[in-house]
């Protein structure tokens, strides 16, 4: 099943290749390791001691022995400067460290259990971010005295409440998880739940804050610093220089340079940092990269493909509404190169029928109907092949010719209605849109049909309802909003992608009389995307199945259904649940399908199939074969076997 | 198949209810009756399907029964001792009832290696560890279809199917007497259910597990199960034989689920199909205003006064179990 | 709409009481007493007891709390320690100028912040965009007090467009209201406006992945309708949420910039009463402070409401 055979990254050896591929972070943690370095032992280095007073060299220029100048005291401005970068990190890991201790077990806590010590401490959490938290540690120096470490301390606190609300949320996005759950189940008692399963998912978090946390403490610091509040003179501190730099402004502007640059580098360097561990957990959450040996696959594929384009065949039919031909869609591959996920798909709908697209998840349905429209995602593109909608080719049109066929002669609508519709508008203002864009109607006008389309699909009151925004519609309601909005200008066409995937059983029915009767009504064509194969039998005319992006099965639907002419049509049919009763052993396909870059050569359905010949990996490519049945198969033994009894 | 105790689960008029507060002190709270006054039982061995739409409370039952949510009122016994109270005996009542949930990718920690996901609850329950841990767990995964040495993998390396398995093995680990199975397999593509639900006979019968099934899917579990609870808006609306309710639906709720269903042959689906254009189009009530006497009252093609008044009784199904409905004919 | 503004205000209540008496009793926690430091060291036992009778600080702290309560709310913070001057007076003296500087910060941030980042998100991955990303990491990273030094020695002391020091108040002139506070504001809504553009970068990108967008565009609408109409108004709630953040970082570094530009706000006021250990003066402060935040915040919430359908319906 799992045919890699390197050892696995470990988790952090993962994360730790992702975060040394980002340069900038790289960079950011070495100069932060250097001034590490510099304020543990860069006070030995030094010529002139920090406080050391000189008033005949005073306000000076870099020069070799003053290589920052001097100040207005003569003191030297590196030594300070050097002197300083202790000062600035014992404090920011003093306030830093008083915000995570304070902060984070109390949010994790919270977040997990929830109740009455959740309500209490979130008031808290409120009312102390209501504060203005510099003030607020201005009045704790004014009783504790003006001293740098009571200042962190009352910044630390101010900042614990980021802490606390950063864990609390991820405590409580973790704590919905089927895994905690599980653990449970599983008899954990609540520790082991918290810091075996909850703490580990939200460490990724935690270190980004960290690193900002440190970016806000040293900026406070010097703030505090700046207005004569923190460090006291004549120790040294980034901010206390630059305040002396103000008082000389204008006779010697660069003594504000070293101090301010300092300041602003290590602020840098820690939120260059937190960026860089950000992106490096996002990459570790995201996984599922392909393996050497499967890149190497997935090159030679790719090769197959373009030698194989020539010979495919697709009766080229003139009376068809859409047609596609030997279409070939690429996307990035996850590691460079480009990745060919449908290859060689051809079909046709003809005017006022409906055509089903069926196939199981990554089979390139979903990709087929998105190239259609002209919508493929970000880096998706049509390599080759032929889309023709109304005798117009639609492949190579720019986005303006495009959008004067979407939405006026193609509809669409999607499987999530909910996350479909916009959150923001009304619904009339989204099944207007397309009116007065296409049809030029005045926003009356369009008010006034969108009332009529949400009549014509069945949505009681419509009147009433039009002004309701999308959170206020049930699903199956909503569904049948999207579907007015596609037909609002008449499309000939409507592409449904999983048009009732999301819906209760019931409800999916009454939708799916719904779209038989507009397209009664309107007599248009309907090209349905779906892995269900009840609702094919239930819609449509004819029948395309795809299996690893390609097209290996297409006709009329009662030859595709009933007298199946692939291997892996007859198995999809014969694993529905519903055909079989308790007794005898449920029908099963062995394996899984394969990722992209991991398709086999030949049948892409070879290593699965109960009637593999020697045949079935020979030929770099199998064309699709005409059946007596009347339908195509891509299968080189579909006249040898009887693929309906091979299951 | 052994079939030695009879009633290894009882549930005796179950009721949870869940409190939604809203509003400035709380004024707009309401109450959500998820799951209302449901009764049913488990065998030893046996498998019990419980079906419905979303928002039937069957996922709440079976959460309720794993103690993930609180009972407001009503009786669980398992092995005849109450679910509600378990001072003490917490571990033990793990060990008995355990589960396998919906999501295969949410079930799996991502941060934690297969081995430790399986073997958790052999270190909660039996301290085990290192070696000896790892032993069982390679047991459990070839138990389960997956290669042995993949202790060492995190979930993000298995697909859907796969995963799905890795949460049966850790089910299984404590080799209990009933599996929660929370809708197991709709989140799987058609050829990986089937193989999912194979594997499920398959344990059920080597190792004599019960099951409490729980679905949308008819099809499914019409196959894996012995007997079938027909779920509407927290009630139960039918009981009986897996066949019989299939058959002979007692319930117009039941035959209006079944007629729904899509089957994957043109012929009898388009004839099905005519059939369902003449019903009318209904919508779900809202779970915080539940419809007086029959819940189903407000979609029934039959409905009839009394059905909006009084709350149905549950009569007797020849063939087998029992149906709420006013009309014994319809 | 009405609701939600009706029950934030309510919601204030508490939450300033518990500020207010947070303040106050760590502000009575001073080490020593303030008479010492008005009376010097050789008073006598009688005038100490009598000043201690006039402040009322022979009374529990709940007494004297509930005393300042009640005067508080009818809008009188206490006087002075040291002087006869009344605290409100002096908290409203300066309001105008930390107000000023903290809007006009936020109005630089909004100004740069939102347009860059709407620019970066809709560009991603473009030169211009890695460039913004770039440029607002640094924006973020530069302490505004800095930033103020740098530009108040071209522009108010070289080339003086503006004026380097002083505040005019917007009710004596409103251009030269706006000159006072040009710089300061520029400084304080640099790394405000770094963030911000970060922030809505982010929101963009986030929006334009979501499904209704796929709808939008499937309908054959213009990529600028679809920009701005469909993902901006999306966009712009968490943007929004990042604004009402900030205020309390702004009202932060107006405290320390006015001290650069010289004009008297909080910031001075706090300082002084630090300095001189005038503890009302300071309570007074942080309560203003702190209602200044909230009340903006209010603000934020508001424009939330326009934007966010479902926070209006609720």
């Amino acid at each position: 099943m799992n045919t890699a055979t390197h050892a696995p990254l470990t988790g952090t050896q993962r994360f730790l290749r992702a975060f040394l591929r980002n340069r900038l972070a790289v960079i950011a943690a070495s100069y932060l390791v250097f001034v590490v370095l510099v304020a543990l032992f860069g006070q030995y280095t030094l010529v002139h001691s920090p406080n050391e007073v000189n008033l005949s060299r005073a306000l000076e220029g870099p020069s070799a022995e003053y290589w920052l100048g001097t100040d207005h005291l003569g003191r030297s401005t590196l030594s300070r400067v050097v002197a300083a970068s202790r000062v600035a990190l014992e404090a920011a890991s003093l306030g830093v460290g008083i915000a995570i201790l304070l902060g984070a077990p109390l949010g994790l806590v919270s977040g997990y259990f929830g109740g009455w010590w959740d309500r209490i401490s979130m008031r808290i959490v409120e009312a102390i971010i209501a504060l203005p938290a510099l003030l607020v540690a201005i009045a704790i120096i004014a009783i504790l005295g003006p001293n740098l470490t009571n200042a962190m301390i009352a910044l630390g606190i101010a900042n614990s409440t980021a802490f606390f609300r950063l864990m609390r949320g991820a405590a409580l996005e973790v704590r919905e998880e089927l895994y905690v759950d599980a653990a449970r189940v599983s008899g954990a008692a609540p520790t082991r739940v918290v810091f075996g399963h909850v703490l580990p998912n939200v460490t990724g978090p935690l270190t980004v804050q960290t690193t900002l946390a440190f970016s806000f403490v040293l900026l406070a610091e010097a703030g505090l610093s700046f207005i004569g509040l923190g460090v006291q003179p004549p120790n040294a501190s980034w901010g206390a220089m630059l305040s002396v730099a103000q008082g000389f402004v204008y006779q010697h502007p660069f003594l504000a340079v070293p101090p301010g640059l300092m300041i602003m580098f290590s602020v840098l360097a820690f939120n260059l940092l937190g960026d860089g561990l950000r992106d490096a957990w996002a990459r570790v959450d995201h996984q599922g990269e392909p393996t050497g040996a499967a890149k190497r696959r997935m090159g030679s594929a790719q090769q197959q493909d373009t030698e194989s384009r020539a010979q495919s065949r697709d009766a080229a039919d003139n009376a068809a509404l859409l047609q596609v031909q030997n279409l070939e869609v690429r996307f990035p591959a996850p590691r460079g190169g480009e990745l060919a996920v449908v290859s060689e798909v051809g079909f046709s709908v003809p005017a006022g029928k409906t055509v089903g697209l069926v196939g199981e998840s990554g089979c390139g349905k979903s990709v087929t109907s998105m190239a259609v429209m002209g919508l493929l995602a970000e880096g998706g593109r049509i390599a080759a092949g032929s889309i023709r909608f109304d005798g117009e080719e639609l492949v190579g049109l720019n986005e303006t010719q495009l959008n004067k066929i979407r939405g006026a002669k193609i509809g669409m609508i999607f499987q999530e209605p909910s996350s479909s519709l916009n959150p923001a508008f009304t619904v009339q203002n989204q099944l207007g849109e397309a009116l007065r864009v296409h049809e030029g109607l005045t926003n009356r006008q369009a008010d006034a049909r969108a009332i009529e389309l949400m009549d014509q699909v069945g949505i009681p009151g419509a009147s009433q309802r039009a002004s309701d925004y999308p959170h206020q519609f049930s699903g199956g309601m909503a569904q049948r909003v999207m579907i007015a909005m596609a037909l609002a200008c008449r499309p000939k066409l409507l592409i449904a992608d999983e048009p009732t995937t999301a819906l209760d059983v019931t409800i999916q029915g009454q939708v799916l009389d719904l779209l038989s009767a507009l397209q009664e009504a309107y007599d248009m064509s309907i090209l349905l995307i779906t892995h269900d194969l009840g609702v094919v039998a239930d819609m449509c005319d004819e029948a395309v199945v795809m299996y690893a992006g390609q097209v290996i099965e297409s006709g009329d639907v009662d030859a595709v259904l009933r007298s199946p002419g692939h291997p892996y049509t007859a198995g999809l049919i014969a694993s529905i649940p519903q055909n079989q009763k308790r007794t005898g052993k449920l029908q099963q396909i062995p394996g899984r399908v394969p990722p992209a870059w991991d398709w086999p050569r030949g049948c892409r359905f070879f290593p699965r199939c109960p009637a593999a010949s020697a045949a079935c990996n020979q030929p770099e490519h199998i064309a699709l074969t005409r059946l007596a049945s009347g339908q195509d198969s891509r299968c080189v033994r579909a006249t040898d076997i009887d693929v309906k009894t091979l299951w | 198949m052994v079939r030695t105790d009879p009633n290894l689960l009882q549930v005796t008029d179950l009721t949870v209810q869940f409190k939604v507060k809203r509003g400035l002190f709380g004024r707009d709270s309401y109450t959500v009756k998820a799951v209302n006054g449901v009764d049913f039982s488990i065998g030893a061995g046996e498998t019990f399907g419980l079906v419905g739409e979303s928002g039937s409370g069957k996922s709440t039952i079976g959460k309720a029964l794993l103690r993930l949510v609180d009972v407001t009122t009503g009786n669980i016994l398992l092995n005849g001792q109450p679910v509600q109270d378990l001072k003490g005996r917490m571990l033990d009542f793990r060990r008995d009832l355990q589960v396998v949930f919906q999501d295969p990718y949410s079930s799996l920690n991502p941060s934690m290696l297969v081995g430790d996901i399986v073997g958790e609850p052999l270190t909660i329950h039996y301290g085990l560890k290192g070696a000896e841990r790892d032993a069982k767990v390679a047991g459990l995964l070839e138990k389960v279809g997956l290669a042995s040495d993949q202790i060492e993998r995190f979930p993000s390396e298995f697909s859907g199917g796969q995963r799905q398995r890795i949460a049966i093995a850790r089910a299984l680990a404590l080799e209990p007497k009933l599996i929660v199975c929370d809708e197991p397999v709709s989140a799987l593509d058609v050829s990986t259910q089937s193989q999912v639900i194979s594997l499920l006979e398959e344990l059920q019968e080597n190792l004599g597990l019960a099951y409490l099934f729980i679905a949308h899917d008819l099809a499914v579990v019409r196959h894996i199960s012995h007997r079938i609870g027909v779920m509407y808006l927290g009630q139960l609306m039918e009981t009986g034989p897996a066949e019989r309710v299939y058959e002979a639906p007692a319930h117009p709720y039941t035959k209006m689920l079944l007629t729904a269903v899509p089957v994957a042959d043109p012929v009898i689906q388009k004839q099905r199909k005519a059939e369902r254009r003449k019903l009318p189009v209904t919508e779900l009530p809202s779970p915080t205003n539940l419809p007086t006497g029959c819940p189903f009252n407000t979609r029934c093609a039959h409905a009839m006064d009394i059905c909006r008044s009084d709350a149905p009784p549950r009569r007797e199904v020849a063939g087998g179990g029992w149906a709420a409905c006013h009309l014994t004919d319809f | 709409m009405i609701q939600l503004l009706v029950s934030r205000i309510i919601g204030l209540v508490p939450l300033l009481l518990i500020v207010s008496f947070l303040t106050f009793g760590m502000l009575h926690m001073v080490p020593g007493d303030v008479r010492d430091r008005i009376l010097g060291t050789d008073a006598t036992a009688e005038q100490y007891e009598a000043l201690g009778e006039k402040l009322g600080l022979n009374d529990p702290i709940v007494v004297q709390y509930a005393r300042w309560l009640f005067n508080a709310v009818q809008g009188d913070l206490g006087t002075s320690a040291y002087n006869s001057q009344k605290v409100t007076d002096a908290v409203l003296d300066t309001l105008p100028v930390t107000l000023s500087l903290t809007l006009g910060g936020m109005f630089v941030a909004i100004l740069i912040g939102v347009p860059a980042g709407v620019y970066a998100g809709l560009h991603r991955g473009s030169y211009i965009d890695r460039a913004a990303v770039l440029i607002a990491t640094i924006g973020q990273s530069l302490p505004n007090f800095w930033v103020a030094m740098l530009l108040v020695i071209p522009l108010g002391l070289i080339w003086q467009v503006v004026p380097a020091t002083g505040f005019v108040s917007p009710s004596d002139s409103i251009t030269e209201w706006i000159k006072s506070i040009t710089v300061a504001s520029i400084a304080l809504g640099t790394s405000a406006s770094a963030a911000l553009a970060r922030q809505t970068r982010g929101a963009i990108i986030d929006v334009l992945r979501q499904d209704y967008i796929r709808t939008a565009r499937s309908k054959g609408l213009s990529r600028e309708v679809v920009t701005f109409k469909h993902a901006l108004k999306n966009a712009s709630v968490p943007v929004i949420t990042t604004i009402g953040f900030q205020v309390n970082g702004l009202l932060g570094g107006a405290l320390i910039v006015e001290q650069i530009f010289g004009l008297h706000g909080f910031g001075s006021l706090a300082i002084d009463a630090v300095r001189t250990q005038n503890m009302p003066m300071m309570q007074g402060v942080v309560i203003m402070g702190t209602l200044v935040i909230v009340l903006v915040n209010i603000g934020v919430d508001i424009a939330y409401g326009f934007v966010n359908p479902k926070v209006r319906s609720s």
